[in-house]
């Protein structure tokens, strides 16, 4: 028997939490006359650690220090945390460093996405224990997912210098641009990857998808003219149309005696973040080639139905390669690669599109350019809420009087929809029944 | 030939990288290319596809005392125990998804170090005493291992370059 020993990054947490990063979750269902009586899910959420961590350092920590909150979504809290802070400073870094941004941006969800639906759903949906199963009938699919999951990394790698916990960005921009001959190899990939995505985009369309459409409110960032990664105004499919700076009116947090994670609600209801969200509410911003794709896959958006979160997932990627692609055709290097600040006390909120959802940062700085306090709010705790309506929404259809093991399972399926920090282990549900 | 050491600062978990640090020490980096890395996943699979010849180093809970060395030849066929990320596979579960896509060498061994996890925590702490003790032979027997492939480099480059 071998274990392999927990992840780096997280070995100097408190073991009570340490034991929650091991890939589980823990799902707690009280049914009293057939019906749930109680319904609590419990999922560790790191990202409050640091917001205190962040207190007492310098504006120009945040990008390196944010960085380290996730190993899949680093860059999301990189823009999310530079966005803030230059919209303090009254910085615009200009047209180079905001399409460098994107493109960076766009390696993320291209390799966070393949990730998901490669290792985690396809396996779920398709009635494999894990991606090693599925292997031996789905090879060219894996492949090919492991392919284009390479190719997010190595577009991070571009600015970042390395994938995981990248180090190129910093306030005003990166600290270094690209060599034009690293940029042109890369176009070539990007180029020859476009096709794989198109037909990833058909694979996912023909998977056998549950049809289970909830009702719930939708919400994303939008751009005026860019399918969202970082943008200005939120909004939701039930009017909502604000700028980020109005975050805190419209958005709460309320701690939970069962999880880590605050949940978080909108004019004190539960509401979806992520890529069937963005989706649902930028269909009008989606490169043509991906709308003709979503066209031709016969699925019918905007979509209620929590199960084409994947088929969003994989337009998200298709059109990640196009952005990339275009970025890539024209690009030139630029000495120095950012734009200089004028820093001043205040606060700064910024907010960019992590593949996972809506990534809100705030950052009150003093005259010294410390940070005296910070608020991030991750998807993974706007959703939760989402997650404990869905569950029970589930569960009852699918009958509370089935085995645990189905219930645990469909349970499983539901949550990984949502593509929560915990959702990577194979098996990461720990089904509590009290009938 | 191309050896890996897995790990991460944190204590005993380093000694893969250490063994790899000795390791690339040693040998000529024509005989054979030495990396670190901090995690299995598709990263690990990036580099072994490909390849020829790996050797992989790792700490691991094995429930030997600490310091224990021990080799796995065929370790993509081991049970999965190892799913302990919250953010990716396993290294027995990446070797397995490997295996089923025929990315693995022909060739892998994997050399573990057993460690006790609990030496695991602290970003400061060294090697234990144990552990840093296993560290010389294990990269001893490895240096034997390449070493006595070295025949390979006998032929032309362009071969000696296809056969690795």
């Amino acid at each position: 028997m071998m274990i392999k020993t927990a992840e780096p990054k997280l070995k100097h947490i408190e073991v009570p939490v340490l034991a929650r990063v091991e890939g589980e979750g823990a799902l707690e269902v009280e049914v009293r006359d057939s019906r749930i009586a109680h319904l609590r899910l419990r999922i560790f959420e790191p990202p409050r650690l640091f917001e205190q961590f962040l207190v007492g350092h310098h504006y120009n920590e945040i990008p390196d220090l944010v960085a380290r909150i996730c190993g899949i979504c680093p860059v999301a809290y990189q823009m999310s945390g530079a966005t803030a802070v230059e919209h303090l400073f009254g910085c615009d870094p200009g047209p180079w460093v905001r399409r460098m941004r994107r493109l960076f941006y766009c390696g993320e969800w291209i390799q966070s996405h393949a990730l998901h639906i490669h290792l985690l759903a396809a396996p779920d949906l398709l009635g494999f224990d894990s991606a090693p199963a599925m292997a031996s009938r789905y090879g060219d699919e894996l492949r090919r997912g492991l392919r284009l999951q390479r190719l997010g990394n190595r577009i991070i790698e571009l600015f970042g210098a390395r994938s995981v916990h990248p180090v190129g960005a910093r306030i005003g921009g990166f600290w270094k641009a690209p060599r034009p001959e690293q940029a042109s190899s890369l176009a070539e990939e990007v180029a020859c990857a476009i096709p794989e995505a198109q037909a990833l985009v058909r694979w996912t369309a023909s998977l056998p998808l549950p049809q289970r459409p909830q009702s719930f409110t939708c919400v994303a960032l939008r751009h005026p003219d860019e399918y969202p990664m970082i943008a200005e105004r939120i909004v939701s499919d039930a009017g909502l149309d604000i700028p980020v700076d109005a975050f805190e009116t419209h958005f709460s947090e309320t701690q939970v005696p069962h999880s880590t994670a605050l949940h978080g609600l909108h004019d004190g209801r539960p509401y979806l973040v992520g890529p069937l969200a963005r989706l649902n509410l930028n269909l009008d911003r989606l490169h043509p080639k991906v709308s003709t794709a979503l066209e031709d896959s016969g699925i019918r958006f905007p979509s209620h139905d929590m199960h084409h979160s994947i088929l969003a997932r994989a337009a998200e990627i298709l059109q990640a390669l196009l952005d990339a692609a275009m970025i890539l055709s024209d690009y030139e290097a630029r000495d120095p690669a950012h734009v200089e600040v004028h820093p001043r006390a205040g606060t700064g909120r910024g907010a960019s599109e992590a593949p996972r959802g809506l990534l809100w940062h705030r950052y009150d700085l003093d005259d010294r350019g410390l940070v005296g306090y910070a608020r991030i709010v991750p998807p993974t705790s706007q959703n939760q809420p989402r997650i404990e309506e869905d569950l029970r929404i589930t569960l009852t259809q699918l009958g509370l009087d089935k085995d645990e093991e189905t219930l645990r399972r469909a349970g499983e399926i539901a949550i990984r929809n949502y593509d929560p920090c915990i959702s990577c282990a194979t098996h990461f549900l720990r089904l509590r029944l009290r009938r | 030939m191309t050896i890996i050491g897995l790990g991460s600062p944190f204590g005993d978990d380093r000694v893969g990288w250490r063994v790899a640090e000795t390791l690339a020490a040693k040998l000529p980096t024509d005989q054979a290319r030495v990396i670190r890395l901090d995690r299995p996943g598709p990263a690990l699979l990036d580099e072994l596809a490909g390849r020829a010849r790996v050797i992989l180093i790792d700490a691991a809970a094995t429930g030997e005392p600490p310091g224990t060395l021990s080799c796995m030849a065929d370790a993509a066929s081991a049970p999965a125990m190892d799913r302990v990320s919250s953010h990716g596979l396993g290294l027995i579960q990446t070797l397995q998804l490997g295996r089923a896509l025929d990315l693995l060498p022909p060739q892998l061994d994997l050399f573990l170090i057993s460690i006790d996890p609990a030496r695991t925590r602290d970003p400061d702490a060294d090697l234990s005493d144990p552990v840093a003790a296993a560290v010389a032979p294990l990269a001893e027997a490895i240096c034997r291992r390449v070493e006595a492939s070295t025949w390979r480099l006998a032929y032309p480059p362009e071969k000696a370059a296809a056969a690795e």
